[in-house]
């Protein structure tokens, strides 16, 4: 079962803009500071949306920004402060180390905001938002999210039937693959027959959506905008070639990035707790 | 009076010289609920699809369609859209989005309605079908039933005045047919949306519908009231799938109307019983060729599927499982056939084992059925035209063509899963037959079905499987005996042990 989201139930527009902003905030912003709030924000959201299955993407992840650091680290010799050198004589630089920190760091955030984007952001917002832009693409968008994990379920079942029929075989597993496409084209030519049977391809057409854009979304949208445009302006910007420099942290920057990146959870675990609490 | 005429139609499809419908004429009540039947290939599909505009084959037609009073032609695409609805066979090929609530909507926004319509008829109808709760999942994870109540429900987001269904009911088992059947006639009667439903299976819907065609090679062979039902000629050509209760009464030649359903068969033959001779077969001294000891079995940590499952088939025997959807009957199969591994427990087998799928179509990989079958005399008992191709047939006839398939393989067992589905009753007749010679030849058979007449027809021994392991395990005639609800309708409605129409009609005898 998923869990009960404060931030889910904002528009999807304000969750795409939301998720946008963050994820290139932590991809052109370096510093460590931005970086350690990017991480404690998508962290700690992760693991509220997800609770104990979130420790897969989470391994996932930490893996993926050590082998980033490890990589730079090998092969970046660039920088003023050299600790060691390697035995083919290429040095070891601070720089490097803590650039490949940083590397690392910022792709983990990118890996664990998406992430909680997968969760959050369901297909039926994606079907929102393209219906707004052309109802035609919504429909062609819904009818593949339909038609694939069909496909893939009747392939699984022809697989085992065949298997046990006829058993196993490399060309065997190809005729599966084209009795199913066979199959599925029949019932293709139904399904189209079936949708102009019911307005497809009729001029006009409009998309409906479930979710409403309401004055709540609208103050969220602009608070989020507001918030982006100040972190990206005014957050606290690091070089770390081929000397480390960073600018001193200015705290409206600073507590701009630092409320954008913990938003969801802070509206899920304050402002929402103090709201249940208050209801009961 | 909203009326549908259908005036000296025939109808050929385009490249063939014989006529598919042969001078139809008659009068359908779009406020009514009209059934059409007829075997298959008798057309029905053909003449549903002609009233709806948007799913008329290519043909040559003559004759007309006047919706009141109107050729169905000259009705806009987006009156047709709006004012006749359709739902098809395939549930699964009815659904065409992601999400539910987009599939609510589809019509409206294809009829370019605004959004505050749309969400008001999707609460409706959500309201209407009780299916408020699958609003925002997504269509994949439903199940059979919500499927169709999914589908229904869209059907009538744009507020029809007829809705047309063709065969929607073939694919289902009895009790989810059922069910469709009485939404159907909610539909009909509290919101007065006419229903022309074409289906060969008949049982539980002649007593809904308020008219009756039936279509044989395509003309109509006799139109009516269901009162009127006691003037049909016998034989008609849906004889085999009539309700059991109707069927009876016409074998026996009673006069007046007959019942068509169990309760009114029950007053009708309160003064019948038939006693059948107890034929125990008895398998105990032949060799044990299936075993299955103790088994547990599931896909996943969350729920066991068999449990304790202990089975015994001797050679030569045919054991039916019967059982609710989802009871994990298709997965004792699966687990004989040596798809997955038991959680625990053993099977044990004595000779090679063949499994027909619940879809044998998964099976056809030729483009002609002589090809796909090989043996010429099934085909020809069967009827199937050897030169179509595999996926042209119909659903039943998919089932026949798999059944030869799986018998050529020549095994010493086999497993069919839901053999009778979307097949007709002279067909069925004729498979039991065939099963029963297989028997004499020492094949052993296990069958999972819903087909409580079939099971009664053919199988030796039957089975109840609930909770993951076989509850009743007895001599098919007793077991349905002693059932209330896994039973035959006969069995339902006339005193004494018979179980089929054939075996009543024979051993019937007034009651004292």
């Amino acid at each position: 079962m998923k869990r009960y989201d404060e931030f889910e139930i904002y528009h999807p527009i304000v969750n795409l803009i939301y998720f946008a902003s963050v994820i290139v905030l932590c991809m052109v912003n370096l510093h460590p500071y931005v970086q350690f709030m990017g991480l404690a924000g998508s962290f700690s959201y992760l693991l509220y949306l997800r609770g104990r299955s979130a420790f897969k993407p989470l391994l996932f992840s930490f893996i993926t920004a050590m082998g980033a650091a490890a990589f730079n680290i090998l092969f970046n010799h660039r920088g003023a402060t050299i600790l060691a050198y390697f035995r083919n004589g290429n040095p070891l630089t601070l720089e490097s180390v803590t650039h490949g920190l940083a590397l690392g760091s910022s792709l983990a955030c990118i890996l664990l905001w998406f992430a909680c984007f997968n969760v959050v952001f369901t297909s039926d917002r994606l079907i929102c938002l393209t219906g707004r832009i052309s109802p035609t693409l919504s429909v062609l968008i819904t009818i593949t999210l339909r038609f694939v994990p069909l496909y893939l379920s009747r392939l699984r079942r022809a697989a085992t039937d065949r298997r046990l029929f006829y058993g196993r075989g490399l060309r065997r597993g190809l005729k599966t693959i084209e009795t199913v496409s066979a199959q599925v084209l029949e019932s293709a030519i139904e399904t189209a027959d079936v949708m102009r049977g019911r307005g497809l391809g009729l001029k006009g057409r409009t998309a409906f959506s479930p979710f409403k854009f309401r004055l709540r979304d609208v103050i969220a949208f602009a608070f989020i905008a507001l918030l982006a445009a100040l972190a990206f302006l005014l957050a606290p910007k690091a070089e770390y070639l081929p000397v480390y420099t960073s600018e001193n942290i200015e705290p409206t920057g600073a507590f701009a990035a630092a409320l954008l990146a913990l938003l969801p959870t802070g509206l899920n675990l304050i402002y929402g707790e103090i709201k249940w609490r208050h209801l009961k | 009076m909203a009326t549908l005429e259908i005036k000296n139609l025939s109808f050929a499809y385009a490249g063939q010289e014989k006529n598919t419908l042969e001078n139809i004429n008659t009068l359908i009540d779009t406020a009514g609920f009209t059934l059409i039947c007829g075997a298959t290939g008798s057309g029905k599909t053909t003449l549903v699809r002609l009233l709806k505009r948007q799913l008329a084959p290519c043909g040559k037609l003559t004759g007309e369609i006047l919706i009141d009073g109107r050729r169905i032609e000259e009705l806009s695409d987006r009156e047709s859209v709006s004012r006749i609805g359709y739902v098809g066979q395939d549930v699964d090929n009815q659904l065409v989005c992601d999400r539910v609530w987009h599939e609510l909507s589809f019509t409206l926004e294809g009829l370019g309605e605004d959004s505050s319509l749309i969400r008001r008829r999707c609460a409706e109808v959500s309201g209407f079908f009780n299916i408020e709760e699958l609003f925002e999942r997504q269509t994949n994870t439903l199940s059979g039933g919500e499927k169709q109540s999914v589908c229904l429900a869209a059907s009538l987001t744009a507020a029809p005045e007829l809705l047309i269904l063709d065969e929607p009911i073939s694919q289902l088992d009895p009790v989810a047919a059922s069910e469709f059947g009485a939404k159907l006639s909610r539909i009909n009667r509290e919101l007065g949306i006419g229903i022309v439903l074409c289906e060969h299976r008949l049982d539980g819907l002649v007593d809904l519908c308020d008219r009756l065609i039936m279509l044989d090679r395509g003309s109509v062979v006799w139109q009516g009231k269901p009162s009127e039902l006691d003037r049909l000629p016998f034989p008609c050509p849906v004889e085999d799938n009539l309700p059991s209760a109707m069927g009876l009464y016409r074998r026996l030649k009673l006069l007046g109307i007959p019942p068509l359903n169990t309760v009114q068969g029950k007053r009708s033959f309160s003064h019948f019983k038939a006693v059948c001779a107890e034929e125990k077969s008895d398998f105990g001294d032949r060799e044990t060729v299936l075993e299955t000891k103790g088994l547990y079995f599931s896909y996943d940590k969350k729920k066991i599927i068999l449990k304790d499952m202990n089975l015994k088939l001797y050679k030569g025997e045919h054991f039916a499982v019967l059982g609710g959807n989802g009871s994990g009957k298709s997965t004792l199969l699966y687990l004989i056939a040596g798809a997955y591994k038991p959680l625990m427990g053993k099977i044990k087998h004595n000779g090679s084992i063949t499994l027909l799928p619940q879809n044998p179509a998964n099976l056809f990989s030729r483009d002609t059925v002589s090809d796909e079958a090989g043996d010429s005399y099934f085909t020809e008992l069967f009827g199937l035209d050897g030169s179509k191709n595999p996926l042209d047939l119909s659903g039943g006839q998919q089932q026949l063509l798999g059944f030869i398939k799986a018998v050529g393989k020549n095994s010493d067992i086999l497993l069919l899963d839901e053999p009778t589905k979307a097949l007709d009753g002279s067909l069925k007749v004729k498979l039991a037959e065939v099963i029963r010679s297989l028997n004499e030849r020492g094949v052993t058979v296990l069958t999972v079905s819903h087909d409580t007449e079939f099971c009664a027809e053919c199988a030796h021994r039957c089975g109840l499987l609930f909770n993951g392991s076989i509850v009743a395990s007895d001599d098919a005639r007793s077991f349905f005996k002693d059932n209330i609800c896994y039973t035959t309708a006969v069995n339902k409605m006339l005193r004494g042990n018979a179980m089929t129409v054939g075996e009543a009609a024979e051993n019937i005898t007034e009651a004292d």
